[in-house]
């Protein structure tokens, strides 16, 4: 019963940085339709970044976290303007742009392995910080997550709800020929999208890379379980993407207690296909986001 | 002489790969990230059935084209209703666990180290030789896979095919079966990327993990892209540039970091520059 409940926190743990993934990969994707698999690549950035800026230039922790998110927001902002703008307005195919961010994120990744190598860099020595409360282990790593849960979310709601700019996005996500008719400017509107859906994985970086270190690859395993958490959540569903990633971390770390740390893999493709045969509009979406190919 | 032969052997493997992944993407507009794996899952069957099993090549090799199908139709008929962005996620997790799968389930794929010994084609007591022979064979086993694509891509199944890849609704309001028949040419497909790994065992004599990972399946991608989509051409073209193109680095010797690595950063900005500036590939001649 123990180990159940400290698996459950460590599964809240890595649920936050999926929710985190998840839901940065879903305002891209609900505001530009376009399946950005270069996100796996903007991750691995916010991790080169910050052990460039703590290891290596030796910032004070706080400033070098938001130097980070800075740099993926930035690296987004550049392959939205350099990339993905420009195949828009060409008309590309969904199939061009697929190949287009499969090839951001080739290249991203072989250019982290030929400046970093592929050897782990840690950005911590020894183990993290650890407390202990009856019987139940808590890292320094569960309590950062929980506190950025806690704020990032509620903030990003409230700025989609309540600011002219959060409803612009989330105009545009609904239908883009309106919100342009009504004088929105898709365009700049869309570095915004681009900005805070990869700030995002800026902050979800942090919560792996003190862990596990930052290796050239790390952002592909995270992307495949944030977009599994996008469809659990319910395409089109913001809270439901994050909703998404959190059970999926927590199903993931429970998975630990009968089965051996490399199934979890398929422990998560198993949600995928439960998901897409028995409900593939998801926990809280109310109908099947289709798009012709 | 030799090397050149192994160079000629690989590109064909590939151009098998490429061709009917064309089939998939270019043709009948299924995103399919799943071909790597399931030329891996070809690969395997292969390798299980005649070294475990004891069977000969041949009805291995049909065997592991009959799995490939099945899988396919397997991951297809859940996926394939629903809108296509669902089926390229549940493709890209298939790869990835696909290669899970090979290094863990170890009784039955000896997880990372590979099977060894896989026989070489035999009609009667002609064993085919490695050198010519192989090559010969594996040559007459392509050209069937492109002359069954050609078929395919010919006359009335074409129009077909590219209505369900141009507007889905349009096709369906045409009577076409559209969810019916991109199972259909998704199995077939599966059955074409089986084949080519049944094919890629009896050359290697040897199976193991790495050749079907997402690099693979990101390499396929190019290989059909750089060539050209919907182009026959262009799933030789393309196999041929990329294969030969990492020789080059050969002429420049040892220049201290890792050839592989530089080429897929090239790779990478390849198919950008691609996408951006030339759609159709180097010797496609319709849109992406």
């Amino acid at each position: 019963m123990l180990l159940l409940l400290q698996l459950f926190i460590d599964g809240l743990a890595a649920g936050a940085l999926y929710a985190l993934m998840a839901v940065g990969f879903a305002i891209i994707y609900n505001g530009t339709r376009m399946l950005h698999l270069a996100h796996g690549a903007v991750f691995t950035f916010g991790g080169y970044a910050l052990y460039v800026f703590l290891m290596l230039l030796r910032l004070p922790v706080a400033l070098g976290l938001i130097l980070a998110v800075g740099a993926s927001a930035g690296l987004g902002v550049l392959m939205e303007i350099f990339v993905y703008r420009p195949l828009r307005e060409r008309n590309s195919s969904p199939a061009a742009i697929l190949v287009a961010s499969l090839g951001l994120l080739t290249f991203f990744q072989a250019l982290y392995a030929l400046i970093f190598g592929t050897d782990t860099l840690n950005l911590h020595e020894g183990p993290l910080p650890t407390f202990e409360f009856a019987d139940l282990t808590v890292t320094a790593l569960h309590i950062v997550a929980a506190i950025a849960a806690l704020i990032v979310f509620p903030v990003l709601q409230l700025f989609l709800v309540r600011t002219r700019y959060g409803r612009a996005i989330r105009a545009l996500a609904d239908n883009p020929r309106l919100a342009v008719v009504r004088g929105i400017d898709s365009d700049r509107l869309t570095i915004l999208i681009f900005a805070i859906g990869s700030g995002l994985a800026g902050i979800a970086v942090g919560l792996v890379a003190f862990d596990l270190g930052v290796t050239p690859e790390m952002g592909f395993s995270v992307l495949f379980v944030a977009l599994v958490a996008v469809i659990v959540g319910g395409v089109g569903y913001l809270p439901g993407a994050a909703a998404g990633g959190f059970l999926l971390g927590i199903i993931q770390d429970l998975s630990l207690w009968q089965l051996s740390g490399r199934w979890q893999g398929v422990v998560v493709f198993g949600a995928l296909v439960t998901f897409l045969i028995f409900r593939p509009q998801g926990i809280f979406g109310y109908m099947l986001v289709t798009r012709r190919v | 002489m030799d090397y050149a032969q192994h160079l000629l052997i690989v590109i064909l493997l590939y151009a098998a790969l490429t061709v009917s992944l064309d089939l998939l993407i270019g043709h009948t507009g299924i995103l399919s990230f799943g071909h790597a794996a399931l030329y891996g899952i070809g690969g395997y069957a292969t390798a299980i059935l005649t070294v475990y099993v004891g069977w000969d090549w041949l009805p291995a090799m049909v065997a592991a084209i009959l799995v490939g199908a099945a899988t396919a139709a397997l991951i297809g008929i859940p996926t394939l209703r629903l809108g296509g962005d669902y089926f390229i996620l549940a493709l890209f997790g298939f790869q990835s666990i696909v290669t899970d799968l090979i290094l863990n389930l170890e009784p039955l794929t000896n997880g990372p180290f590979g099977i060894r010994g896989i026989p070489r084609p035999s009609f009667g007591t002609y064993v085919v030789p490695s050198g010519p022979g192989i090559l010969l064979f594996i040559a007459v086993c392509t050209a069937l896979i492109f002359f069954i694509h050609w078929r395919f891509i010919t006359a009335p199944m074409k129009a077909m095919l590219h209505a369900i890849r141009d507007d889905e609704t349009v096709a369906m309001a045409l009577g076409i079966d559209v969810v019916r028949t991109k199972i259909l040419i998704f199995s077939l497909g599966g059955g074409f990327a089986a084949f080519a790994g049944a094919l890629a065992v009896f050359y290697y004599r040897f199976v193991g993990a790495g050749s079907f990972t997402l690099e693979t399946m990101i390499l396929l991608w190019a290989m059909v892209y750089v060539g050209g989509s919907c182009s026959i051409l262009g799933a030789l073209v393309g196999p041929a540039l990329l294969i030969l193109f990492p020789e080059l680095f050969r002429f420049v010797g040892d220049i201290g970091v890792d050839v592989a690595t530089i080429q897929e950063a090239l790779y990478g900005l390849l198919l950008v520059l691609l996408m951006l500036y030339r759609p159709q590939g180097l010797v496609g001649r319709t849109g992406g």
